[in-house]
């Protein structure tokens, strides 16, 4: 340990679905290379999975965990009801709480891989998730209360799962207003940033609505991606190494056997980038 | 004047919001102040095409009386509902949307005419999104309704326009407030004309839902693409941003008056800007 003040590193995770386990490889092969991390920063499905990171599981052990988290179930449920409220809005009273999917089988999934460590206080750094006013369209950044709540919230992805109140306020998918949220990092005082992000390659055939709308908001998020990230490095507050694992094709919200192969990626990703933050971290 | 500044009107995504790039022309017009350059994406095509083909600004505002109604989204694509109930069972044929088109392709096949961009007297450029891909494409030749259509064509609710390979959808899924067209054609200095989306309640049936979660992402993009086009500030860009002392939705045409004159408002607003850039070399 030099005198130099130590610096503090955020790894943020943006949205990406599954491939957002990749961080799990990213955070383990950091760890390998011993560069600790200070606090995480999550956003849809890198909440998911930046959870795990943040709660302090050994990295093999948040690899297993993961696949906990995200089951091959989680679009099994319709909700008939709400598709009724679709078609009858004024029968049956349509409201804002819509969704295409019944939820239980994710929050199943987050109560199983989360266990007993079911709040904020319990994780073992800082762990900041970023969420959509439904209403407002602002960004909410959620660091207490009910770990599974946040969660859920962040990745809730509209018309497909039911926005979750949280405090009052209806939330759903962080992906609509801050996808690589390495601005909340900033804020939260980072002086390096490791930001995992992901682009979401096209959908192969969009003839189904739920192809067809992913297709809608995977559009706006690469570009809001794009956009946020080249202001973030334009103004230059903290340090950014940006890891981009690439995937050839789409991987699907039920693809979890792939969950292996997703984490190896992000290891992969990383490697280059290892010597640089070792220099930097002096 | 040799050396006159090429000036650009960037009409963005706003639905009948839009109509207040009339009231910011009526402005110009009076103070002789002539447009170089015309781009429009979403709603903001219909006033910006029209006005490139030399419509006066009044007769623009009646074409636009006729043309924007709100029956123009009211005729349902009745397979939608099974498409959703049971996905697999009923594939759309090509995509999803939960309106026919046929009564806004009739009325902007009135509007425009049988026009292309080449009987445009001010340079137009409509962009819209390639679906596929998420990338801006711009338009500038062919049939204006055409081209109009694609740039308007809101996911979900109307299906996007084949051309070629490629699908088209709404301008703003690229790029709310497309500056970035006006930068690459040459203009010296930019009128940006953007709207905030108006966050709609009660959220009491799917197409509103649907629309105020579209709100939100362009609401959101228009924000961070104005974030960085003014921190890479090449050239002069005069951002407008009307605000309005009332909600304003997709079809409230009877505010069409209102919205004009908050556009003059915003036009007297930045005229000593505007008129200050013309002059400096």
């Amino acid at each position: 340990m030099s005198d130099a003040p130590k610096q503090r590193v955020a790894l943020v995770i943006g949205s990406g679905g599954l491939k957002c386990a990749a961080a799990l490889g990213t955070w383990r092969r950091l760890t390998e290379a011993g560069i600790g991390i200070d606090f995480v920063v999550g956003c849809s499905g890198g909440a998911i999975f930046g959870a795990l990171v943040a709660l302090g599981f050994a990295p093999e052990q948040a690899v297993k965990t993961a696949m906990l988290a995200w089951k091959s179930d989680v679009t099994s449920q319709v909700n008939y009801r709400d598709i009724a409220e679709m078609a009858l809005p004024k029968w049956l009273k349509f409201s804002e709480r819509f969704g295409i999917f019944r939820d239980a089988p994710i929050l199943r999934g987050f109560e199983a891989a989360y266990g007993k460590f079911t709040m904020f206080e319990h994780t073992r750094i800082p762990f900041h998730v970023v969420c959509t006013d439904l209403l407002t369209g602002e960004p909410v950044v959620i660091t207490r209360g009910r770990l599974v709540d946040a969660v859920r919230a962040s990745a809730g992805i509209p018309l497909l799962f039911e926005p979750r109140e949280v405090d009052g306020r209806l939330l759903v998918d962080g992906a609509l207003s801050d996808p690589l949220p390495v601005d909340v990092a900033v804020r939260a005082g980072a002086d390096l940033i490791i930001a995992v992000g992901f682009e979401t390659p096209p959908q192969k055939d969009v003839r189904t609505v739920g192809a067809y709308a992913m297709q809608m908001f995977s559009n706006m998020t690469n570009q809001l991606l794009a956009y946020q990230f080249a202001s973030a490095s334009l103004m230059h507050h903290a340090e950014i190494i940006t890891i981009v694992p690439p995937f050839e094709y789409n991987i699907g919200l039920n693809d979890v056997a792939k969950i292996p192969f997703i984490i190896e990626q992000g290891a992969l990703a990383v490697e280059p980038h290892l010597d640089y933050l070792k220099r930097l971290l002096g | 004047m040799t050396n006159r500044k090429r000036i650009a009107l960037v009409v963005g995504w706003g639905s009948v919001k839009c109509t207040a790039a009339l009231g910011l022309l009526r402005v110009l017009r009076r103070e002789g102040i002539e447009i170089d350059l015309l781009v429009g994406g979403g709603g903001g095509s219909i006033y910006a095409a029209l006005f490139a083909l030399g419509h006066p600004v009044d007769d623009i505002v009646e074409m636009n009386a006729r043309l924007w109604t709100r029956d123009v989204t009211e005729l349902p694509n009745r397979l939608a509902i099974l498409q959703l109930l049971f996905p697999r069972q009923f594939k759309a044929r090509e995509f999803f949307y939960l309106r026919e088109d046929r009564l806004i392709n009739e009325r902007l096949q009135t509007a425009f005419n049988g026009k292309t961009f080449a009987d445009c007297i001010i340079p137009l450029f409509i962009p819209a999104t390639d679906y596929m891909t998420g990338h801006q494409v711009v338009l500038s030749e062919g049939l204006l309704w055409e081209a109009v259509r694609a740039s308007i064509a809101l996911p979900l609710v109307f299906a996007p326009v084949r051309r070629g390979e490629q699908l088209l959808a709404d301008a703003y899924l690229s790029d709310p407030l497309p500056v970035g067209v006006a930068m690459r054609e040459g203009a010296d200095i930019i009128l940006a004309l953007g709207f905030e989306s108006t966050p709609i309640i009660p959220l009491d049936n799917f197409g509103k839902f649907l629309f105020h979660v579209q709100g939100v992402m362009t609401g959101n993009l228009l924000k961070a693409s104005s974030a960085f086009h003014s921190m890479a500030h090449h050239l002069e860009v005069i951002s407008i941003v009307p605000r309005f002392d009332r909600p304003i939705h997709q079809f409230d045409t009877h505010e069409v008056p209102y919205i004009i004159s908050v556009g003059e408002r915003e036009g007297e607003r930045i005229l000593p800007q505007l008129m200050r850039l013309m002059e400096s070399t």
